[in-house]
């Protein structure tokens, strides 16, 4: 499968559904009503012979529709539209303190119904609603019998309790879902791949621009009841050049917006982007190869972001205590964050400080994609202070305690707790300038001829297109032994002592400690605001949008987190450099270039 | 609410894009060949240059709505332009596609036609992407031959074959999204009051796929075809927790070759009714004895039992059974059986066929294959892959086009005929027969087959499963009464060799049949044959319970006749 295939199909799988707009204040709301007459049937009659009925029901509807345009070099090259439903099923039989949840050996897990009528029929809502329930409580009651031997073999097993009572909530959107045209979508997608036609360094390119609107309408027997309204726009070019040595040199752009009317009101800044990456394609084909280093890190712009992202945000959140059958492999355990047992700890120098604020949309004019007003669960988003000067004060919860932390924070997003937007800040800053020359003074005395200055990791999708074995075996450390990812380096430079910036091919980073977060020495007093999908915690890679490409389409959003960072100067960091076994050149020339 | 409503009509009768076509036909085909020219030449200056070249380029243009008890669950309108590339270096005779004989990875990916430079920039890149790799299999293919005995066939990999000229014309997607969810509504109210329905599922799909290809030997193709389909399955589950399904579709080459809605309807209520007898049928215990398979159930016998193993390229890998390979000149079949395959047809008597193509995946033109004559092994399916005694392609290298597999030979139309048939009525007098002389109750009558798997390498006993639908016992009174959990296994040249006798009552199976290369649309046309003995065994059978509440769905007989009679919705 090429690249670009591979690319296609992960966008495919990321990106879900969305919807037509149901007024939330009807009265006469037949989703709901169905939702409501199920949920009390089965919660007072739901039962087998002596086992336990369900004490919690969550039913949640996502449904959108989504728009996906792919072209090429200003040429189509596929197209879709699909309008969808779905049903998950949330249902918890025992009790809050011991319930069927949190059990390695689980039969169940989120259901998702494929047939769930796109039409308001009562009747055939009730029918799906009914059998979704019915599957759900028969394989709780399953999963609450073994996890009961499993902890009959355990009693000294450290848990809390399974379920946390939280006040109730109620939410209604009234957002209205802007609609999309879909053939100025495809002309706009058209017109900004087209920047990239005619450019014989180019050996592939792929621009993909999505449209996916999506109603969530969750509601509980706790009370909770809420319905958000989302939609995004999304734009991802990727594009491919060779270097004379034959290094393959990938590199992409994005532009993510509420509307697709703010990506065709400006689509002479997006496709200036376009021409700027296909600069900097053209600059990293001539880039140095480093072939190992060890030393001071200046890490910039955007990829400031993705590293908080990365090595912070998969720490963010707590992680309850699964029970596994005894015996059995203690996978789980090693998704356990081990921040869990660092509070009140220091954990990154005492002049920066972590905020994880959902509830903020926007830094400097720029729109966070990680802010919401409910989390997954019906809890309000809220703002948590994870890190006060240097110390780690607090973790993200979901309704799952752990010991010692038993209230939601809100941050339920993909089926653990998870960021919204992170706000990284520090009473001790330093203007650009300023940082680079403390670069410098460190590269100096570390007794080192140049340094690295870091403006762009490898994302998620950068690494299935370009198959990079480096970052494909930093999302495997991730899932076999809960490490941090840090993805290969997209556009490093190596930094001179006069100050000069040459660019280099990519750097892998080594294996990343919880302690070398206490390594950052310095800080930009500039912050910029970023939007990075969310691949990196183990949780989600779990639950989220790999479950979903493993199983089908998923139901939600895609998720993001805002990342609000400055530059950051790290002491030290270990870095590998590629191999020199390259594909050879193409020996028939590119059309363009005759 | 009422806003809410005409909201989503509206989205609903949205068709969605068009797609303007700068490049027609003619010059797609054109710059395929310029640029599959320009590179073949300027490669053949390398060291190891490649002695073959081909591009496909394939447009999926579908449309899909899916929907159960009456209402639309999900609506998909896709386009898809896919390229795969063949590109052969070595020679003929041992070329980078040798290992092991199965087909290979090729090289394939998005690609547009609407102009021409993106579309050669693209082969330019997979061309490029293509020979590298094949340098890349040759040199293994090269190591492993020095490093094994010689092999048993000496005919080469690969064939050339004549160069083609064709222009099949340009189809395009009708508007059918709001017929079809019309239909998918209508087919699936008569399922909504029915307590022993369990699920159903209705699916309508229009789909057009053109398709451009040229080679190095200097042929340009261009077909175009329709398919159409309805899907209908519903399942029930008996008291033990026996899953019981019933599938019925109909295929057509535009939308107005559907079946009326009468005709559906009555299948979908005959479908209910049938559920509801199965789920109450006895389970029927293993079983050896004589049988008839009813026309369908017959086709899907000979393409699983018989088809897949005389597919050419089988008859080379040294990993598979070869089980016919020997048999050619012999007898196999009773000597008024005829079988062959004939992807020219798309229709036969009277009976729609789905497994038509007028070029192969290969570029090689579709013809009719006779591969048994009056019950004896006369040949194979052949692709470009020659085997010994076979030395051209028939025109079966298919692959799924959108897969990226490389083509190998295929089933495409299979047509069973008999000579001097017995009406439907004497072969069950006949069956009936047979089960006196061995002192039984009852025969079988396999009426609906829903698929199956034939096993045909080495390492695994060469056998088959077919999973039928619809069974039920012929009983010696002339009772007939239904069964279920029963699987029809066997081995291919025993069963094969029971078969007595056939009727004339011919019924098609239509479908796609997964293999090595993918999906690839296929038919079987058979009439209801006699086997004298055969054997089952039990079927699968989940132990999960039925809901545990009622269903919650309260009949409404208004509603039911006003949408199974929709001639009084104008009055």
């Amino acid at each position: 499968m090429t690249p670009l295939k591979k690319f296609a199909i992960f966008l495919a799988v990321v990106f879900t559904y969305g919807l037509f707009g149901q007024s939330p204040e009807d009265s006469d709301d037949v989703l709901v009503r169905a939702l409501e007459d199920e949920m009390h049937r089965s919660l007072t009659e739901l039962q087998i012979d002596e086992e336990p009925k369900p004490y919690f029901i969550a039913y949640t509807v996502n449904e959108g529709s989504m728009n996906i345009v792919q072209s090429i070099l200003g040429a189509t090259a596929g197209a879709s539209q699909r309008s969808s439903r779905n049903l998950n099923v949330a249902l918890r039989v025992g009790s809050r303190e011991l319930d069927n949840t949190n059990y390695a050996g689980s039969t169940g897990g989120p259901s998702s119904a494929g047939s769930f009528p796109l039409t308001d029929s009562y009747d055939e809502l009730r029918r799906v609603i009914w059998m979704r329930t019915d599957e759900q409580y028969k394989a709780a009651v399953s999963s609450l019998s073994g996890k009961k031997a499993a902890l009959e073999q355990q009693p000294n097993l450290e848990r809390a309790n399974d379920f946390n009572v939280e006040e109730p909530f109620e939410y209604v959107s009234d957002t209205p879902v802007p609609a999309v045209d879909t053939e100025r979508l495809t002309a706009f997608a058209n017109e900004v791949s087209a920047v990239m036609q005619g450019n014989p360094d180019l050996q592939q390119t792929l621009t993909v621009v999505s449209y996916i609107t999506n109603t969530r309408t969750y509601i509980d027997s706790d009370g909770n009841f809420n319905r958000q309204v989302s939609s995004l726009c999304s734009l991802r070019s990727q594009a491919t050049a060779q270097a004379d040595d034959g290094a393959m040199i990938h590199d992409y752009t994005t532009a993510y917006a509420s509307s697709c009317e703010e990506f065709f009101d400006n689509v002479e800044e997006i496709k200036q982007r376009h021409e700027e990456l296909v600069a900097s394609l053209r600059e990293f084909t001539s880039a140095e190869h480093v072939r190992a280093y060890t030393g001071p890190v200046l890490i910039t712009d955007e990829a400031s972001a993705s590293f908080f992202a990365q090595v912070f945000a998969t720490r963010a959140g707590a992680t309850p205590t699964q029970v596994n059958d005894p015996g059995g492999a203690d996978l789980f355990a090693r998704f356990r964050n081990s921040f869990m047992d660092k509070i009140g700890g220091r954990v990154m120098p005492s002049f920066i400080s972590v905020v994880n604020d959902p509830t903020v949309s926007e830094f400097e004019g720029k729109k966070l994609f990680g802010s919401y007003v409910v989390d997954i669960e019906g809890v309000p988003a809220s703002r948590t202070e994870l890190v006060k000067d240097g110390q780690l004060q607090a973790l993200l919860m979901t309704r799952s305690p752990v010991p010692e932390l038993d209230k939601s924070t809100g941050s339920n997003r993909e089926g653990a707790a998870m960021p919204g937007n992170l706000f990284i800040s520090s009473n001790d800053s330093v203007s650009d300038e300023e940082l680079k020359e403390e670069l410098l003074t460190w590269i100096e005395d570390s007794g080192s001829d140049f340094g690295i200055v870091i403006k762009r990791f490898q994302d998620l999708e950068s690494v299935v297109v370009a198959s990079s074995f480096d970052g494909i075996r930093a999302l495997s450390s991730t899932l076999m032994d809960g490490g941090i990812v840090i993805f290969p380096t997209m556009r490093a430079y190596k930094v001179n002592l006069d100050g000069s910036e040459v660019p280099i091919r990519t750097l892998s980073p080594s294996s990343f400690a919880d302690s070398q977060l206490r390594d950052i020495v310095a800080v930009s007093d500039t912050r910029r605001a970023y939007n990075v999908s969310q691949s990196f915690a183990p949780a989600t890679f779990m639950s989220g949008w790999l479950g979903a490409a493993l199983g089908g389409f998923g139901p939600g959003s895609p998720s993001f987190i805002g990342v609000v960072a400055p530059s950051i100067l790290l002491e030290e960091m270990e870095f590998q450099g590629g191999g020199t076994g390259h594909p050879r050149l193409p020996i028939v020339s590119h059309p363009a270039s005759d | 609410m009422k806003r809410f409503i005409l909201c989503l009509v509206l989205l609903l009768v949205w068709s969605g894009p068009t797609f303007a076509e700068e490049q027609d036909s003619e010059q797609i085909l054109e710059n395929m060949h310029d640029e599959l020219v320009r590179n073949f030449e300027i490669l053949q200056d390398e060291e190891k240059p490649p002695f073959y070249l081909s591009y496909e380029v394939v447009e999926d243009d579908a449309v899909q709505v899916i929907g159960s008890y009456g209402e639309v669950s999900g609506d998909v309108e896709f386009l898809n332009r896919v390229l795969t590339i063949d590109l052969r270096v070595g020679s003929p005779d041992l070329d980078n596609t040798h290992v092991d004989r199965t087909p290979q990875r090729v090289n394939f990916g998005s690609i547009s036609v609407e102009a021409e430079q993106p579309m050669k920039v693209a082969l330019w890149n997979a061309t490029n992407d293509s020979y590298r790799s094949a340098l890349s299999q040759l040199t293994q293919v090269e190591s492993e031959v020095q490093s094994t005995v010689e092999e048993e066939d000496q005919t080469g990999d690969f064939v050339a074959m004549p160069k083609e000229d064709h222009r099949g014309g340009s189809l395009e997607l009708t508007k059918v999204g709001e017929r079809f969810r019309e239909k998918v509504k209508r087919y699936g109210l008569p399922f909504k009051y029915e307590d022993h329905i369990r699920s159903n599922s209705i699916s309508i799909v229009g789909e057009i796929e053109t398709r451009w290809y040229v080679n190095s030997e200097g042929t340009k193709i261009s077909t175009s075809e329709a398919y159409y389909r309805i899907n209908i399955s519903a399942t029930t589950k008996a008291e033990d927790g026996m899953e019981l399904r019933r599938y019925i579709s109909y295929e057509a080459l535009s939308p107005e070759g559907f079946p009326k809605d009468d005709k559906v309807m009555t299948d979908v209520r005959a479908m209910i009714e049938e559920l509801e007898a199965l789920r109450n049928a006895p389970i029927v215990d293993p079983y050896t004895g004589p049988a008839i398979l009813g026309g369908r159930a017959a086709g899907v016998f000979f393409h699983e039992i018989l088809g897949h193993r005389l597919e050419g390229h089988r008859q080379k890998s040294v990993t598979d059974g070869q089980t016919f390979k020997s048999k050619l000149g012999e007898k196999i079949l009773p000597s008024n059986f005829t079988l062959y395959f004939d992807p020219t047809i798309r229709e036969y008597r009277g009976l729609t066929l789905w497994g038509f193509y007028d070029y192969d995946n290969q570029g090689v033109k579709a013809r009719r294959v006779d591969v048994i004559e009056n019950g004896v092994l006369k040949g194979f399916l052949m692709s470009r892959q020659p085997m010994e005694g076979f030395l051209e392609s028939n025109g079966h290298g298919r692959r799924q086009s959108t897969s990226g597999y490389g083509s190998v030979s295929r089933q495409s139309n299979l047509i069973v005929e008999i000579e001097n048939p017995v009406s439907a009525d004497e072969l069950k007098e006949m069956l009936l027969e047979r089960v006196r002389e061995q002192g039984r109750e009852f025969g079988l009558y396999f009426e609906d087959i829903q698929g199956g798997f034939a096993l045909t390498g080495r390492t695994m006993p060469n056998a088959f499963n077919v999973q039928p639908l619809v069974v039920y016992r012929l009983y010696i009174d002339g009772r007939q009464e239904y069964v279920r959990g029963v699987n029809l296994i066997g081995t291919p040249l025993t069963t094969m060799s029971r078969i007595e006798a056939g009727a004339s009552d011919y019924d098609t199976f239509n479908g796609y049949c997964g293999a090595e290369s993918g999906n690839v649309p296929v038919s079987a046309v058979a009439p209801s044959i006699l086997i004298s003995q055969i054997e089952t065994q039990k079927a699968t059978v989940s132990r999960a319970k039925p809901p545990i509440l009622p269903t919650p769905v309260e009949r409404d007989d208004d509603e039911v006749s006003f949408h199974q009679h929709p001639h009084i919705h104008g009055e």
